[in-house]
């Protein structure tokens, strides 16, 4: 508090050691998020630290804060690499083995990939994607956002025949260091064993995307805003002829890769005002987790809005169709 | 007792100091948020360029791959490439060719690319940038008769906030290295195939001209 001797006046020295502290706090600020080299860091936990960064900052100032996000492309190889991955930042290289191992790897990195997105992007719950200072005078329309936390390149000359089910492994595997399944974590319900049922329609909802066999996919976190809860799913995770509140699509993994590739819309029950919700995936092999409810902020005026983590395939057509922009770097 | 008038003028001068710094500070916000904004472009421009580079130079010679690439963060980001054939390119791709992320904002790509752009130079002869659009050709005399279509190239590729697909070739040709990206936007692929009604001869290869769909 600033001290008054007289009504209205303030001593000239202590204004000045305000300014001069309120100077000093804006060049800390910028020394520590625009000039410190952090490169001792992971860039797991340089990502995580510009997620809380942009999450507690002023919505006006929030967009100005970058996400200093990088993808991580995993090569899921019989040889241990990626052609397509030459020269790539942020790379990992795993080895397939050729028998029924293989199976588990790929489905653990998907799960793992799932998990450490949702993870590093406050597991839905922050506000990242607010639009700033346009969006707070009302001059930005409401779109769709994402952050492409990894893409997964799996070369695998019996991929198909590998019936890989990540959902299954989901439901039935413990995180490393922690006492709860993928899907009790997404779900943040240690009573949840099983996906909710599907609702489908299955001409409605079965969309192809492409006729390409895929083997390649992205791990995408995507959040909006919505005006209503019912649009805002949709546009997260679906395209259209979505039945019902709460739908997400989740791309087949195995049976893909020799058809084309199908997206199936599911069902989420529970799904209201706020919650999480798993889906569940007609006949696939992956997941997407949803969240819908009140973001955390520091701030007194706190925003509603949803925020999905999915996994599509590496495709234009398909991520576009979803994000509208792409924040962090490839 | 004082009045409010006379604590004023006492204190005139501490006043116009603080309102002074205030306002310097206020300035350096409102510079620091501008520039800040064009610098987080410029930021993802950079990235984009770099894995651009490292696909490049991983690539065999004599060789074709299409490869989905992150668009920039941000509004009229294009990518493009200045070769000696450009007497007006910037003076970083002066004495080797270069390919160039700018933002275009006006109707000269080469001053755009000087004032904001990030670049790579390459070890080429030739970069090219093949962005293909149709355009109609209308009836001599200025009449507004489309006679048929032809294919003119823009010479930039408008990179998106998401996705975009290009392909990348590697070619040596009579000695020279030749680099061709091409990206063929959807609006190109739905038309495409009015082409067909100049046949053959519809393809003139042009730059610009017509209109565009």
């Amino acid at each position: 508090m600033l001290k008054s001797h007289k009504k209205g006046a303030i001593e000239s020295s202590e204004l000045i050691s305000w300014i001069l502290i309120l100077g000093g706090f804006v060049v800390i600020i910028v020394f520590i998020f625009f000039k410190l080299d952090l490169g001792s860091q992971t860039k797991e936990d340089l990502c995580k630290l510009s997620v809380l960064t942009r999450a507690t900052s002023p919505q006006e100032a929030s967009a100005y804060v970058p996400l200093k996000c990088t993808t991580k492309k995993i090569c899921l190889a019989e040889n241990g690499k990626c052609a397509d991955y030459n020269g790539e930042d942020n790379l990992e290289n795993i080895k397939l083995t050729k028998d029924n191992e293989a199976k588990q790897q790929i489905e653990k990195t998907l799960a793992e990939s799932m998990y450490n997105c949702w993870n590093m992007m406050g597991e839905g719950k922050l506000d990242l994607f607010n639009g700033g200072l346009a969006k707070s005078l009302s001059l930005q329309a409401q779109s769709v956002s994402c952050v492409i936390c990894s893409r997964v390149k799996i070369e695998n000359s019996n991929l198909d025949k590998l019936n890989v089910n990540v959902e299954e492994y989901m439901r039935t595997t413990q995180i490393e260091g922690r006492s709860e399944t993928y899907l009790q974590y997404f779900a943040n319900d240690r009573s949840v064993n099983s996906y909710v049922s599907p609702k489908i329609n299955e001409n409605e909802n079965k969309i192809t995307f492409s006729n390409n066999p895929v083997n390649e996919y992205a791990v995408v976190f995507s959040q909006i805003k919505p005006e209503n809860y019912e649009n805002a799913v949709e546009k997260l995770a679906t395209f259209a002829g979505v039945a019902g509140v709460g739908a997400v699509q989740v791309p087949f993994i195995g049976k893909a890769l020799i058809s084309p590739v199908g997206l199936t819309i599911a069902g989420l029950t529970g799904l209201g005002v706020a919650g999480f919700s798993m889906s569940k995936v007609y006949e696939g092999k992956a997941a997407a987790a949803v969240y819908c409810g009140q973001f955390q902020s520091e701030t007194e005026s706190k925003n509603n809005g949803c925020s999905a983590v999915q996994i599509l395939p590496y495709e234009v057509n398909t991520i576009n169709k979803i994000c509208a922009a792409i924040e962090g770097a490839p | 007792m004082k009045s409010k008038r006379a604590d004023l003028r006492e204190h005139t001068v501490q006043v116009f100091v603080a309102v002074f710094i205030l306002v310097i500070i206020f300035g350096f916000a409102v510079n620091f948020y501008f520039s800040y904004s064009q610098n987080k472009e410029k930021e993802s421009a950079k990235s984009i360029i770099n894995v651009l580079e490292e696909r490049i130079k991983s690539m065999p010679e004599n060789s074709a791959v299409n490869k989905t690439i992150q668009g920039v963060n941000g509004e009229n980001w294009v990518l493009t490439s200045f070769d000696f054939s450009n007497p007006n390119r910037p003076d970083a791709c002066f004495e080797q060719p270069c390919i160039y992320i700018c933002k275009a904002v006006s109707s000269s790509i080469e001053e755009d690319c000087k004032n904001n752009g990030v670049f790579r130079r390459l070890n080429y002869d030739e970069i090219e940038i093949i962005n293909p659009i149709v355009v109609s050709v209308y009836s001599p005399g200025g009449g507004k008769q489309i006679m048929g279509y032809k294919e003119a190239y823009n010479i930039a590729i408008d990179l998106p906030k998401n996705l975009i697909e290009i392909q990348i070739e590697k070619r040596i040709e009579n000695g020279k290295k030749i680099l061709i990206i091409t990206h063929y936007s959807e609006e190109y692929l739905a038309n495409k195939h009015k082409l067909l009604s100049f046949g053959e001869g519809g393809k003139f290869g042009t730059s610009g001209g017509g209109s565009s769909f």
